[in-house]
């Protein structure tokens, strides 16, 4: 049975609060019918609310069960994160964080992360690179769609869970 | 300017805390190659993480522009007021239950706390619901997080809920 995907509408209220609700929708539509969907599903809601309607998010849930190496490991600790800033073209800094990053990918007497290994490598490459898909190659970029070209820095940190973006 | 599509991919360790990181991709793909970036990129990650990633989703944000939404909230809009509706599927015992925040009380039965359904608006959105809206080239027709489409409104009621 597959995952719907949601389309989420933000509320914001006389006080500034904010408040979401989702609407889940079948599978098999494009980018552009779940567009038109939600701006007229967003007419219909804004017609019984008191509010103001801020954002509409369309999330498309990604089936993972063919990962493989995807224990969890004893040591693993989502505080213990590789800290990754890239640029994009328009010198612009992009953080990425990836929680439960091991000892053995530090370098020794340092916070560096070693970017010889094959496996920190590969996700640097991903980034500044892209990845190959049917059709073309996705580049990962900036909020505003800048592309990342560049690594400035890959460090071990540690930071409080739940927090990292 | 677009804002960028984003992969977020969450964590859990060895202590069962969880965490998640996001990656900003470009808009102009297909649904279809967003997931296949997203697998792979979850395989790239898989292999430099010792925790486990217990799943992932890409999230598209859809302009507003050009409708005719409200642009100020009423003085009267609190999120903590919602208006709570379950829906039926084909599937017995699978609903699709949703509060709307800030609902606004005058769409409610007076001495009760059940949504009027004669009400233009909400009759309007629960036929949306119930029956889709018809966008180019098809109909989408809402469902249960399950994809088990919605076929009829079982319950309505004004309800509290604290912030959030």
């Amino acid at each position: 049975m597959a995952i719907a995907f949601a389309v989420v509408y933000t509320f914001e209220d006389d006080s500034g609060d904010t408040a979401t609700a989702s609407i889940h929708v079948p599978t098999t539509f494009s980018l552009s019918q779940y567009t038109e969907f939600a701006r007229s599903m967003a007419d219909f809601i804004d017609n019984m609310v008191h509010g103001i309607i801020t954002g509409v998010d369309l999330t498309v849930a990604i089936d993972i069960s063919a990962l493989t190496g995807n224990p969890v490991t004893p040591f693993a600790d989502v505080e213990e994160i590789g800290a990754f800033k890239f640029i994009t073209a328009d010198n612009r800094p992009v953080m990425v964080n990836i929680p439960g990053i091991g000892e053995s990918q530090v370098l020794a007497g340092s916070d560096d992360l070693s970017i010889v290994d094959a496996g920190i490598a590969a996700f640097i490459t991903a980034m500044e690179s892209g990845i190959a898909v049917t059709g073309g190659t996705i580049q990962p970029c900036d909020v505003d769609e800048d592309d990342i070209v560049d690594t400035v820095f890959a460090r071990e940190q540690f930071r409080a869970s739940g927090k990292r973006r | 300017m677009a804002l960028a599509a984003a992969i977020r991919i969450d964590f859990v360790d060895n202590k069962s805390k969880t965490s998640f990181t996001k990656i900003r991709i470009p808009n102009g793909f297909s649904i279809s190659q967003y997931i296949e970036f997203g697998q792979a990129m979850c395989q790239v990650i898989a292999n430099i993480s010792t925790c486990r990633i217990t799943g992932a989703s890409a999230t598209f944000s859809i302009g507003l522009g050009g409708l005719s939404l409200k642009t100020v909230a009423d003085i009267l809009a609190d999120t903590a007021q919602k208006g709570y509706f379950s829906f039926a599927s084909g599937i017995t015992g699978f609903f699709k239950r949703l509060r709307i925040p800030t609902f606004d009380e005058t769409k409610t039965n007076e001495t009760s706390d059940t949504i009027d359904e004669t009400d233009v608006a909400v009759a309007a959105f629960v036929a949306a619901m119930e029956n889709g809206i018809v966008v180019t080239g098809g109909t989408i027709q809402p469902s249960t997080e399950r994809d088990q489409t919605i076929v009829s409104l079982s319950d309505t009621r004004e309800v509290f809920r604290r912030k959030r």
